[in-house]
């Protein structure tokens, strides 16, 4: 594979977390108040801005996050950059919802929200930000972030283009996207600010998150930290929950790994905070690594953001290029009591120093869809 | 090489291709745990000759079928959703199915539950440009040792999506239905690239009196395959106006 270097990236995330935040242990989740289905969840602070020339009077909230990430970007790109948006479907919404229940008869009242529709989304954020290169809009659920740089990779690898630019957005904090995932069961209903706990025998579900990263790839401009490989599976076996056998996770996190499996000194795991993630990861890790296992750090850190849903993955791959360029690895905090079935070494509220040149991120969705990704230190 | 081995496709109109992997089928109807997206593209993968249990696959997933109507039940007597008496108790009444449906990659969780399927997968989004966008993705997965099963699906000839899309696709009717091909080294029925030198133009857009972005590259594919030119570059079209096309060569 073509060396592919991480360029600069951007974060929106809960509570104005920063990167540097999530290697001090910091939460962004906060009290939502009476008229949501949960109590807490991880909500980006203040109002967004307004989307430039959007041409539709109602604007999804993910375009809105994804459109700040991409402005917060300073470094120069080619005019025939690619872009690859990771970005879900925006039904949830909830004024579009209401919108859409009441004026689904009329072709002018339907006009106004038509961006949510079809590809509106990425073909404005083509146009606004000058990305004239291909684009494409992936939806793997919770990994479209990690396959969104799957994706770019391979452009980049196969010389379709030099630059690209993968930014992965998404919102189902409202209402409604959090009404569908209670009723799921999915989602912890705890009042309590420390409700996100992975690898925590306490654990009840996970806290939702909102959020976007863009991050610029690219083969001419050199960085400390490459794209090394990636995997991908399918689990087939239900929607929601992950399966007793972890084969299927297994080939990705080989496949991504390669001959570098031995040198990975670092695990930025999924880490939603569900029984099932936790126990199916922990087993995932001690069948890569064996004898290993226990002493290659792993951590969650969706414990400080909630679960950003499709943009959670492509920030865990930012925060494990971080954790190689720094040496250290992210804590997982909330971790108290620590569930009899997870036995690793889960870093729990201190960043860690690690050693080595390669760390591997994970993400798995709903639907079945695993992915992972190896990092290196160029 | 990315040579195309088998396509089968199940849609709901006639689009004037006599083709023997072409089947037009009933309209699926909105099921409480599949969407009728899911169930076409599970008619077309299982027509193929080559079992996809062990395939690589990439989906592109139109609409999957009505899921704003599932709303309605959790609405007030003034047709409000989000409202007093939502995050008490209303919500309770949005069926939990409701939120997997909705979710744009139940195509090839679907596939996958169903059919074993256990290789990498991508999933894009509602978009028939895209296409020419995944051919590095093709020919990574065919370098990793799998077969390539691509699926387009879509669900938007129905109610509700002709009300989502009214006001920028009034002028064409839709259609629906699944389009699977599979892609291999060797294969009799082509093979597909980015560029072309002496290609055939063909444009689907004004070809057709039907449009469904997300099926027209499989659409394109069958034309190019039963026609009588050697090269034809497809050309593709999204309801913004954005184009990208791609290549087929006859063996």
């Amino acid at each position: 594979m073509r060396a592919i270097y991480l360029g600069e990236s951007e974060h929106v995330l809960p509570a104005k977390l920063t990167i540097d935040d999530l290697f001090k242990g910091r939460s962004g989740v906060q009290r939502l108040g009476e008229q949501w289905p949960v109590h807490v969840a991880g909500k980006v602070s203040g109002t967004l801005p307004d989307l430039v020339d959007f041409p539709f009077r109602y604007q999804p909230r993910a375009l809105q996050l994804a459109d700040k990430a991409i402005s917060g970007m300073s470094q120069e790109r080619s005019p025939q950059c690619g872009l690859v948006l990771a970005m879900s479907s925006l039904f949830s919404e909830t004024d579009y919802l209401q919108h859409t229940l009441t004026h689904r008869e009329s072709e002018v009242g339907m006009r106004e929200v038509a961006g949510f529709a079809s590809d509106h989304a990425l073909h404005y954020l083509a146009k606004r930000w000058k990305f004239m290169g291909p684009r494409i809009r992936v939806d793997s659920a919770c990994a479209s972030g990690s396959d969104a740089l799957i994706v770019a990779s391979e452009w980049l690898s196969a010389g379709l283009v030099e630059e690209c630019m993968v930014v992965a957005a998404a919102s189902m904090l409202n209402p409604v996207g959090l009404a569908v995932f209670k009723n799921l069961r999915a989602l912890s209903v705890e009042n309590d600010l420390e409700a996100s706990r992975p690898f925590d025998r306490r654990r009840k579900g996970f806290v939702m998150g909102e959020g976007a990263v863009a991050l610029l790839l690219s083969t001419k401009t050199k960085s400390s930290c490459c794209v090394r490989g990636w995997g991908q599976s399918m689990n087939a076996h239900k929607f929601t929950d992950l399966p007793e056998d972890v084969s299927a996770m297994k080939q990705a996190a080989l496949t991504a790994a390669g001959a570098n499996l031995g040198d990975i000194a670092y695990t930025c795991a999924h880490g939603t905070g569900t029984a099932s993630n936790d126990w199916a990861e922990t087993r995932l890790h001690h069948d890569i690594h064996r004898k290993r296992a226990e002493s290659i750090p792993i951590s969650a850190i969706k414990s400080m953001t909630g679960h950003c849903l499709g943009a959670s993955s492509l920030l865990e791959i930012v925060v494990t290029a971080e954790a190689l360029t720094r040496q250290q690895a992210p804590p997982t905090i909330h971790l108290r009591v620590p569930d009899p079935l997870c036995d690793l070494d889960y870093v729990v509220d201190h960043a860690k120093v690690i050693d080595g040149d390669f760390a591997l991120s994970q993400s798995f969705a709903f639907g079945g869809h695993n992915s992972a990704v190896l990092m290196g230190l160029a | 090489m990315i040579a195309i081995r088998e396509i089968s496709a199940v849609v709901t109109r006639d689009l004037g291709i006599v083709s023997p992997w072409l089947s037009i089928v009933q309209q699926a109807e909105d099921r409480r745990s599949s969407s009728p997206a899911a169930q076409y593209a599970l008619m077309a993968a299982s027509k193929l000759a080559t079992s996809p249990t062990k395939m690589a696959m990439i989906c592109f997933s139109g609409p999957s079928g009505a899921h704003i109507s599932r709303f309605d039940g959790a609405c007030d007597s003034q047709k409000q959703l989000v409202s007093d008496g939502f995050a008490a108790t209303r919500h309770r009444k949005i069926h939990p199915f409701t939120l997997l449906l909705a979710l744009q990659n139940q195509v090839p969780a679907m596939l996958s539950m169903q059919l074993g399927m256990l290789g990498p997968c991508t999933n894009m989004f509602e978009s028939g440009t895209s296409f020419a966008f995944a051919l590095p993705l093709i020919e990574a997965y065919l370098r990793g040792g799998f077969r390539v099963l691509v699926v387009m699906s879509s669900a938007a000839d129905r109610l509700e999506e002709r009300q989502r899309t009214a006001s920028f696709r009034a002028s064409k009717k839709s259609f629906e239905g699944a389009i699977c091909v599979v892609f291999d080294r060797k294969g009799e029925l082509g093979h597909i690239k980015a560029e072309s030198e002496h290609a055939e133009w063909l444009d689907l857009w004004y070809d057709l009196n039907v449009i469904e972005p997300v099926l027209m590259p499989g659409v394109g594919l069958l034309k190019a395959i039963h026609g009588k030119a050697k090269q034809v570059r497809v050309g593709l079209r999204d309801d913004t106006g954005f184009e990208s096309s791609f290549c087929w060569e006859a063996v």
